[in-house]
């Protein structure tokens, strides 16, 4: 794993929520004249910010293989009356939108989809497969997602306070986080990529974390990092009174004290298969910028956590663990180590 | 890279349900019958293996949980909404094996040798890979659960 970087990332997000379907929902300002051509419209704009990004020669791009994560594909162009369309044949038109010519894959494991494709990605090019991948994290929206989670009653009706002792639940977004990931040097090597399953339940971890404490061992491992080595924990807390103290409790049984954390599912909603590539361009162009980015909606700790997010200076931020986990059990952590100032 | 005697399972769709039943209880119930069809034919490869040791679910597919979807569609209930998601078998070989990494990757057509160079990877960090090809029934055509574990070749049958 440590010869693979991630070389340039591009996102489309919404800060603000509105509402959809009854709920708080983060909409991307996207138009088009139907689900497909939105879809089309929100990835070309993302292609061309990764290609200014990254200024790749064409005959490269068309060479790309391309891994695609996502938990509901193209169900909302479904929802509208088009035909179901298979979620291979989805993935290969978004690569298609980006340029890349390569072959392309399309992986669902629900939230961590998007992390799921990058760890085939690193897995693809650690096997000799490609000197460069691309990699996307697509969640457009849909009325069953938000459904799904309103029904098993995971949503918040107000605002996603991750973390925080008045949170209530979830809100929803869209998205679709672009990662460049290659052989060749980046601003972020990833030090080890690691999963586990969580078996208590397909809709919710453990109470004590187990699953992710296991995740997050398993990349200190592979990283060969003491845990007083991390400078950063970007959580996976989305605002869930449940998932975010088993996330805690996680931490707590590794790190003594757990180190600077923060939550960025406030700022643009649980983004759900995307959040993985959407969350990881929002965190390295944030702390690019210098600044750990504030986790939105956090205001009161809450005492049974132990955890205070702090927004802030990035400075001496080198090493980070990446939390993701969701629906069916499925756990990740990504180690990240930046290599250039 | 060793890979073990594959299987095949074919089941009408009133046998899923029942055959779900008899072997998972309850646990199944709502899970709907792409997470079953993954079940059943993922725990009788491995049973027949005879294998132990630290596990990974790579299960491809090329219309996922269809009836799911197409339930979902029409109306959408918490656990059909559950049910659309097709990486759940991981989570319940969980219960039972020491399964550290599962994935649902979609492919337009059977690809074993694509699928056989992802379990390579995958065995760098577990000692087994469950591979399997599942789809529902369509037409005429059966359920149908193809699996195949993959073992590193250092690990021996126990």
């Amino acid at each position: 794993m440590s010869g693979a970087f991630v070389r340039a990332t591009a996102l489309a997000c919404a800060h603000s929520p509105g509402r959809f379907e009854g709920w708080p929902y983060h909409r991307i300002d996207a138009t088009g004249a139907d689900w497909h051509a939105r879809a089309e419209a929100i990835a070309r704009d993302v292609a061309a910010e990764l290609q200014r990004a990254v200024r790749l020669p064409q005959e490269r791009w068309r060479a790309m293989p391309c891994f695609v994560g996502s938990s509901s594909f193209s169900i909302g162009a479904a929802e509208a009356g088009a035909p179901l369309e298979p979620p291979a044949a989805f993935c290969r038109t978004f690569a298609e939108w980006f340029g890349a010519g390569g072959p392309s894959l399309a992986i669902s494991t629900a939230c961590t989809s998007g992390l799921s494709a990058l760890h085939a990605a690193l897995d693809f090019l650690a096997q000799g497969g490609a000197r460069e991948a691309l990699v996307l994290g697509v969640e457009l929206a849909n009325r069953l997602s938000v459904a799904g989670f309103a029904g098993l009653q995971l949503l918040s009706p107000t605002q996603a306070r991750p973390c925080d002792r008045e949170r209530d639940g979830l809100v929803l977004g869209e998205a679709l986080g672009a990662a460049l990931v290659s052989a060749e040097q980046g601003a972020w090597r990833v030090a080890a990529c690691a999963s586990s399953v969580d078996a208590a339940s397909v809709t919710g971890p453990a109470p004590g974390g187990e699953a992710m404490a296991a995740a997050m061992r398993d990349a200190l491992a592979q990283a060969q990092w003491r845990p007083q080595q991390v400078d950063l924990v970007k959580l996976q807390a989305a605002g869930s009174p449940l998932a975010d103290l088993a996330e805690a409790r996680a931490l707590h049984a590794i790190f003594a004290p757990p180190p600077r954390a923060v939550s960025l599912k406030g700022a643009i909603g649980h983004t759900l298969g995307a959040s993985g590539p959407a969350e990881l361009a929002l965190l390295c162009a944030a702390l690019e910028r210098g600044e750990v980015p504030a986790t939105v909606g956090f205001r009161t700790a809450d005492a049974e956590l132990g955890l205070a997010p702090s927004a802030g200076a990035a400075s001496g931020v080198r090493r980070v663990l990446f939390n993701l986990s969701g629906f069916g059990g499925s756990v990740m952590t990504l180690a990240l180590e930046r290599v250039t100032a | 890279m060793i890979l073990l005697d594959p299987m095949q399972l074919e089941l009408r769709p009133e046998e899923l349900a029942r055959e779900a039943r008899a072997r998972f209880g309850q646990e199944v119930r709502r899970l709907g019958a792409f997470t079953q069809l993954c079940l059943l034919g993922a725990e009788t490869c491995l049973e027949r293996s005879g294998t132990s040791g630290s596990l990974g679910v790579l299960l491809a597919t090329a219309h996922g949980a269809r009836s799911a979807v197409q339930a979902a569609l029409a109306e959408v209930m918490p656990f059909t909404f559950i049910a659309t998601q097709t990486h759940l078998a991981g989570a319940l070989l969980a219960r039972r094996h020491a399964v550290v990494r599962a994935s649902c990757v979609y492919l337009e057509a059977e690809d074993w040798p694509g699928l056989q160079r992802m379990a390579q990877a995958w065995l760098a960090g577990c000692e087994r890979v469950a591979l399997g090809w599942v789809e529902e029934a369509g037409g005429d055509a059966p359920h149908v659960s193809r699996w195949q574990l993959a073992v590193r070749d250092s690990h021996r049958r126990a």
